[in-house]
């Protein structure tokens, strides 16, 4: 099992393939595993548990079916192994409380999905720039 | 002696009935000069008793008097009180009950000596027993000295009455236990209306706890297709307009604009929706910090419109929800910006006078102007006056404007000329009545 870069939980597909495309505009050549729920999503974190490989960041959206993102945030903070993977809230809600709660249940960012296209790519460089250049995993 | 003996037989006699009610006919100056000193004596005790009886006597009617007075009042009390008042045994048969009681339980007084007060108690076919028997024993017990319960009871017509009763201990002259007295008040119309308004209120909250979700929904998944749309559509035009008929481009162009527009109604409506939402809590700020911080807020538009905006020196405190009055600031001073005349810099001057209960703050700039025709339904959310094209927005925020003001307790209104300009006012209470709300920090 190979160390991923990014696990994508989101169950909007068409997020994902714009995720996909910003990253090639970006030239990021890293691995990305994407799961369409929070369970699937938590399934795979606990195979990446068994194996020890701890990937580098998690973007974890929060309204998904199944299994909220909030919960599995929950889950995932909790877990000691899982703990200290930095988590990504990405999420189309803006509301205080969703926002204050992630803080709360030790998300390590909040960002509201960017309404466009542009502001999406800046955004991803940034996150690329910080999380895989400038901050130590 | 003879003499002596003679004389007291002879007043004895004479007096006895003087002695039982009637006047003594002597005066002490007759007592003094007899010379007979235990004759004297005998007057002079005699006097006294009599004296003594006669205020006995007085006393006695005046007690008489007195009780039947008190007797008078207490039972006055007792008929005629705006309440049932019951007096019960200490194993609760009723030994007593005012009018008011009766007719409340449409019993007659020989009929309700009869029962038990637990006899009358209606319950659910659920209940076996009202909880509050244990209360009885304690206040007979001396345990309380009264205690207050909520309870049905079911009349001699088959009605259901609410009562709240407050019972207390009456003890005889040794300090025990003797009767229990009961204030007896039908709350059954309180109890339908509250009834009523707990619904209502139930009625409300899910309501409420609705439009939240709906609020959430909008701001989740109405816009999470419609952010599709315009990054697609982006993506397309990025990439792809290169080759592509001028005509595709102008209609992705429209789709990409209309989306960014919708995105925006959602935006301001979200806003809309969460003005005066239950758990905001109302602060005492400085109004100069409320304008700072709007102004910053708008600072790319006023530095690109080179607006001039000017302010009294001196400004107030008010109590209110900091986020929402720099909102409402933001939407005038907007607002002023975008309705101004063309080739004129907007200016825009605040300034706040005070009359008896409220603030009352003006926002004038020397815009476009509206029509009264207008003066109301600039307020009605997602009104407009004028075309998208000639002005953008989305028409809602003077809405929200109001929505801010109304939730304060506010009024807000215009005055305007075409051409000349706009002065929007509204009024803060200078106290905010609601505790709930106004909270010291």
């Amino acid at each position: 099992m190979k160390i991923y870069d990014f696990v994508y939980i989101d169950d909007c597909e068409p997020d994902y393939l714009i995720f996909l495309e910003v990253l090639e505009e970006l030239n990021f050549k890293g691995n990305v595993k994407r799961l369409v729920d929070g369970e699937l999503g938590h399934e795979f974190l606990l195979q990446l548990k068994q194996a020890e490989k701890k990937p580098k960041l998690i973007i974890l959206d929060l309204n998904m079916p199944i299994l909220h993102g909030m919960d599995l945030l929950k889950i995932i903070k909790m877990d000691e192994f899982l703990r200290t993977i930095p988590v990504i809230i990405m999420s189309s809600s803006e509301y205080e409380k969703d926002i204050q709660n992630s803080y709360f249940n030790y998300a390590n960012s909040y960002i509201v999905k960017p309404d466009d296209y542009d502001s999406l790519l800046k955004t991803m460089e940034c996150i690329i720039n910080y999380w895989f250049k400038i901050v130590k995993l | 002696m003879a003499r002596l003996s003679k004389i007291i037989a002879d007043i004895v006699l004479e007096n006895l009935i003087l002695i039982s009610g009637g006047e003594i006919n002597i005066t002490e100056d007759q007592i003094r000069s007899e010379e007979d000193d235990l004759a004297r004596e005998i007057f002079m005790g005699l006097l006294i008793l009599h004296e003594e009886l006669k205020y006995k006597e007085e006393r006695q009617k005046e007690l008489e008097k007195e009780l039947r007075e008190r007797e008078r009042l207490f039972r006055g009390v007792f008929e005629n009180a705006p309440l049932g008042i019951a007096l019960l045994n200490l194993d609760r048969s009723f030994n007593m009950g005012n009018p008011q009681l009766l007719d409340m339980l449409n019993y007659t007084i020989d009929e309700l000596k009869q029962k038990n007060e637990k006899e009358i108690i209606f319950l659910e076919e659920s209940e076996t027993t009202t909880d509050d028997d244990e209360k009885y024993i304690e206040l007979t017990d001396k345990l309380i000295e009264s205690f207050k319960t909520a309870k049905r009871y079911l009349t001699n017509n088959d009605q259901i009455i609410w009562t709240e009763i407050t019972s207390a201990l009456i003890e005889d002259e040794l300090k025990q236990p003797e009767f229990i007295v009961s204030i007896i008040e039908d709350i059954t119309k309180r109890k339908i209306i509250e009834d009523e308004l707990m619904l209502k209120s139930e009625e409300l909250k899910r309501s409420n706890a609705e439009l939240e979700q709906f609020a959430y929904v909008s701001s989740h998944d109405l816009r999470e297709p419609l952010r599709n749309i315009a990054t697609y559509s982006q993506l397309i035009l990025k990439r792809y307009s290169q080759g592509l008929d001028e005509r595709v481009i102008d209609w992705l162009t429209q789709i990409k604009d209309s989306t960014a527009r919708m995105q925006n109604m959602i935006r301001d409506l979200l806003q809309f929706s969460r003005i005066g939402r239950v758990d905001l809590k109302f602060v005492e700020i400085e109004l100069k910090v409320v304008i700072l911080n709007a102004i910053n807020n708008l600072n790319p538009l006023i530095f690109e419109t080179g607006t001039k905006i000017t302010y009294d020196e001196k400004l107030p405190f008010v109590i209110g929800v900091k986020t929402q009055l720099i909102l409402l600031f933001q939407n005038l001073i907007n607002n002023a910006i975008k309705y101004s005349r063309k080739g004129i810099e907007p200016e825009i001057k605040i300034t706040v006078d005070k009359d008896e209960n409220n603030w009352i703050i003006s926002v004038m700039d020397n815009g476009i102007g509206i029509s009264e025709k207008y003066f109301q339904s600039i307020f009605v959310i997602f009104q407009r006056l004028h075309s998208k094209t000639e002005y953008s927005g989305t028409g809602i925020g003077l809405s929200i404007c109001r929505k801010i003001v109304d939730f304060h307790n506010g009024k807000i209104w215009l005055t305007s000329k075409e051409g000349e300009g706009t002065n929007f006012y509204f009024t803060l209470p200078i106290e905010q009545k609601s505790e709930r709300d106004y909270e010291n920090l």
